[in-house]
């Protein structure tokens, strides 16, 4: 059965502010909207969660200064290519929950980083 | 002797095990071997996932919230999870009293943005707020030292709760 493009993203552990790990609540609530918005484990439309794994990457604070390594969760997805965009605007709503200056997507193979903005809002509780 | 029929989540929250389905029993025993090998949290976390997806258990079965709670533990002991601070209290209590964040906003006025942005450490609740918010739920403040903390967090103590209920 075709589904759609593997979306691949990050989510590094710590906050980019202050460099400190995130609260048990904020993994939860990507977990709990992930799985409201695509039926995850319950539903047949999406798969979520074919892989999860702590990579390091890296992001430069500022230009000049040397890269920060960071862990990162991966998450895997598989969506319906029309809801490509709905998981931009979710990923988007991490980033400020897990307060991140960009995000790492991966559409089927091709890269972007996902800027994050105030005004895009939270995770919704 | 009887089997110990409740869990207790890190934040206090007691889980009642009592009636639960054979397959949820089937699934916290094998969440309760895998447990035991103490597993690296993300690994822990792609474990569960997957094998809770297999088990077409529904989010609203215990042992989903059971899972997320076991791997809040091990991030915690492993450095890469903050312990739990008031923002987990009140996402618990708020989940025992009002089943929903959204229905607790409506109800008693609390504006979501808000309390996203609280949840994401990036706005706190003054004092004020935080005793009228707790007075809706009907809880209380309290300060306990840090060593009462670690020890209700630890992945051993939930480890030993779910070994009593599953052998």
């Amino acid at each position: 059965m075709r589904i759609g493009p593997e979306c691949v993203f990050l989510i590094p552990v710590v906050r980019d502010s202050d460099r400190r790990p995130h609260p048990p609540i904020l993994w939860r609530l990507l977990q709990d909207t992930l799985i409201r918005t695509f039926g995850a484990v319950t539903g047949p439309e999406a798969v979520v969660y074919q892989k999860i794994g702590t990579v390091p990457g890296a992001w430069s604070p500022a230009e000049g200064n040397p890269p920060v390594e960071d862990l990162s969760r991966k998450y895997a997805v598989a969506i319906q290519a029309d809801r490509v965009d709905e998981l931009r605007a979710l990923l988007r709503r991490a980033g400020n929950s897990f307060d991140q200056r960009s995000v790492y997507l991966s559409v089927a193979g091709i890269a972007e980083l996902i800027e994050i903005r105030p005004e895009d809002g939270f995770l919704e509780v | 002797m009887t089997k110990k029929e409740t869990f207790q989540t890190i934040t206090g929250r007691t889980l009642s095990l009592e009636g639960l389905e054979e397959r949820e029993r089937e699934f916290l025993a094998a969440v309760q071997r895998m447990y035991e090998e103490q597993p690296e949290w993300s690994e822990f976390a792609s474990w569960w996932a997957e094998a809770f997806r297999r088990s077409r258990l529904s989010v609203d079965s215990v042992c989903y919230r059971i899972c997320q709670d076991l791997e809040a533990r091990l991030g915690i002991v492993q450095g890469k999870v903050s312990p739990p601070d008031y923002r987990d209290y009140l996402a618990d209590l708020i989940e025992v009293r009002f089943g929903s964040r959204y229905r607790f906003c409506k109800e008693t006025g609390t504006d979501p943005g808000h309390l996203s942005r609280v949840f994401a450490s990036r706005s706190e609740f003054s004092l004020h707020a935080l005793r009228m918010i707790l007075e809706k739920l009907d809880a209380a403040l309290v300060i306990e030292p840090a060593e009462d903390l670690a020890n209700r967090v630890s992945p051993e103590r939930a480890a030993r709760a779910l070994a009593a209920f599953t052998r």
